[in-house]
């Protein structure tokens, strides 16, 4: 009899053991469901409301941790009614820090236009930029020239080959006027970016753009004007997940290095507008359900695929081993 | 539709959207870099010194010559570049300048493609000397295509007169 007592309580303690596990799993699965419908929630309200504006993002962005040896942000000014809540999207290992897309605007959306550059360069020279009544893109570099994380964005422009970009994407890099910055130094660090990169020195842009800090990123399409998407990166290739968050596919031409562009662009033709059009829904609705660049659902592993087809009905696929 | 303005060196360039410009101050040394970064020998006698305006519809390079040089091989059919370049004071009331004023009604039978600087096939050019607000200028004017002059040439003479020299 103590015997059966004995191994009864056993199996209750185990049993208590096992109970507790579940509890604290689905206490762990509901915690990560509600995390996703609140980033759900921000991605939805942003995309249904055409984008937040412009100085709403820059607020929004404002919350973004800065990397140590970043600009501070600029003091809170303007707008303080920002209530919109920063989705933080996961970004896996990409160097993405956050991003806040706005998609491209119909008439009755509300976003922003961002007005043309205007500005000097380093050598002196008054320039006036357009960004917007073009065909291309314009990718916005907002660097400065004592910023840590800068220094590698300044390199990588050296090497147009290596921004991955395709042909209709033209990047500036704008950096605070002479009441700010030193030309010389900017001088020095432009010296070796390609030539096609175009640098203006102008604290207006980045009071009209609601700059937080550096290095911080702003795609606009050049057609209509509009703020595609805004955010800031820690590397090159966030720059490019912000690109393809913000709506323009570049999927397809990331990581091929065809010869370079008076641009900066890699030489790769652009899509038709349909490709782009039907590419930019399919985005969206990934980023509705949760599903951001670097998602593992976007990279099935072979067991992943053996679990979900057991058993191939197509044998002329042949032998996927 | 003026978008922008880019003004410098007593020019003012009102451009009109999709356009884009650059203005060369007076020196090839910027006023705003420190001496040390200025170059060891003072400009040649044969070496532009005084300001030019470059305006496009198409992206600029930084580093672009004065008559746009090789830049403008990436023209496309409905892209046009503008160059006004200002000559030493020297060239004042030379037969060459004696032209008062800076035409702003070009039409598509004055560019040639014999007008280019540098022949690329396909494009066209207009060039002319001229004298304003007493200072010597030359006008140039590249179209990316010569089969497209009667589109284009009209949205040239909305940018030159957008330009104001004092």
């Amino acid at each position: 009899m103590p015997v059966v007592v004995i191994v009864e309580s056993i199996v209750l303690v185990v049993l208590a053991i096992f109970v507790a596990g579940l509890l604290a799993s689905y206490a762990d699965v509901r915690k990560r469901l509600e995390a996703l419908e609140k980033k759900r929630s921000s991605i939805s309200a942003i995309s249904a409301s055409g984008g937040v504006t412009g100085v709403e993002a820059a607020h929004a962005m404002r919350s973004v941790p800065a990397e140590p040896g970043a600009e501070p942000p600029e003091p809170e000014e303007e707008l303080g009614h920002l209530q919109l809540e920063q989705p933080q999207l996961d970004q896996g290992d990409t160097g993405l820090l956050s991003v806040i897309p706005t998609p491209a605007a119909s008439a009755n959306q509300v976003s922003r236009r961002i007005a043309d550059l205007a500005g000097v360069t380093p050598e002196g020279d008054r320039v006036a930029i357009a960004v917007a009544g073009v065909a291309h893109q314009t990718l916005i570099a907002f660097l400065s020239s004592g910023c840590r994380s800068c220094k590698r964005f300044w390199a990588q422009l050296a090497d147009p080959d290596s921004l991955q970009l395709p042909d209709h994407v033209r990047v500036v890099v704008v950096t605070k006027g002479v009441d700010a910055e030193s030309p010389a130094a900017i001088a020095e660090l432009c010296e070796p970016v390609a030539p096609g990169i175009a640098v203006v020195m102008s604290s207006e842009a980045w009071r009209d753009c609601g700059v937080p800090g550096t290095p911080y990123f702003v795609s606009v399409d050049g057609p209509t004007g509009w703020v595609r998407g805004e955010g800031t990166a820690l590397d090159w290739q966030g720059v490019i997940d912000l690109l393809i968050l913000a709506g323009g596919d570049l999927s397809s031409t990331v990581g091929r290095p065809p010869p370079s562009t008076p641009f900066g662009g890699t030489g790769w033709r652009p899509k038709s507008g349909s490709d782009l059009a039907r590419e930019r829904q399919i985005d969206r609705i990934l980023l509705e359900a949760g599903i951001t660049p670097g998602h593992p659902s976007l990279y099935p592993t072979r067991s992943d695929a053996a679990a979900s087809s057991p058993q191939d009905p197509d044998p002329r696929r042949g032998d996927r081993t | 539709m003026s978008t922008a303005t880019v003004s410098g060196a007593g020019i003012t360039a009102s451009l009109p959207r999709g356009w884009e410009g650059r203005i060369r101050q007076l020196s090839p040394v910027s006023p705003l870099l420190p001496k040390t970064a200025a170059p060891s020998r003072p400009p040649s006698s044969g070496e532009l010194t005084e300001p030019f305006v470059h305006l496009a519809n198409f992206p600029l390079l930084r580093n672009q010559a004065t008559f746009g040089g090789a830049a403008l091989q990436g023209m496309g059919p409905t892209n046009a570049f503008v160059a006004l370049v200002q000559y030493a004071p020297s060239c004042l009331g030379t037969a060459l300048f004696a032209p008062r004023g800076l035409p702003q009604k070009l039409r598509p039978t004055m560019f040639d493609s014999n007008a280019l600087q540098r022949t690329i096939p396909g494009q066209a050019g207009f060039q002319a000397f001229f004298t304003q607000s007493n200072r010597p200028f030359c006008l140039y004017v590249v179209l990316g295509s010569l089969a497209q002059a009667r589109s284009v040439v009209p949205e040239v003479n909305a940018v030159l007169r957008g330009i104001h020299v004092v």
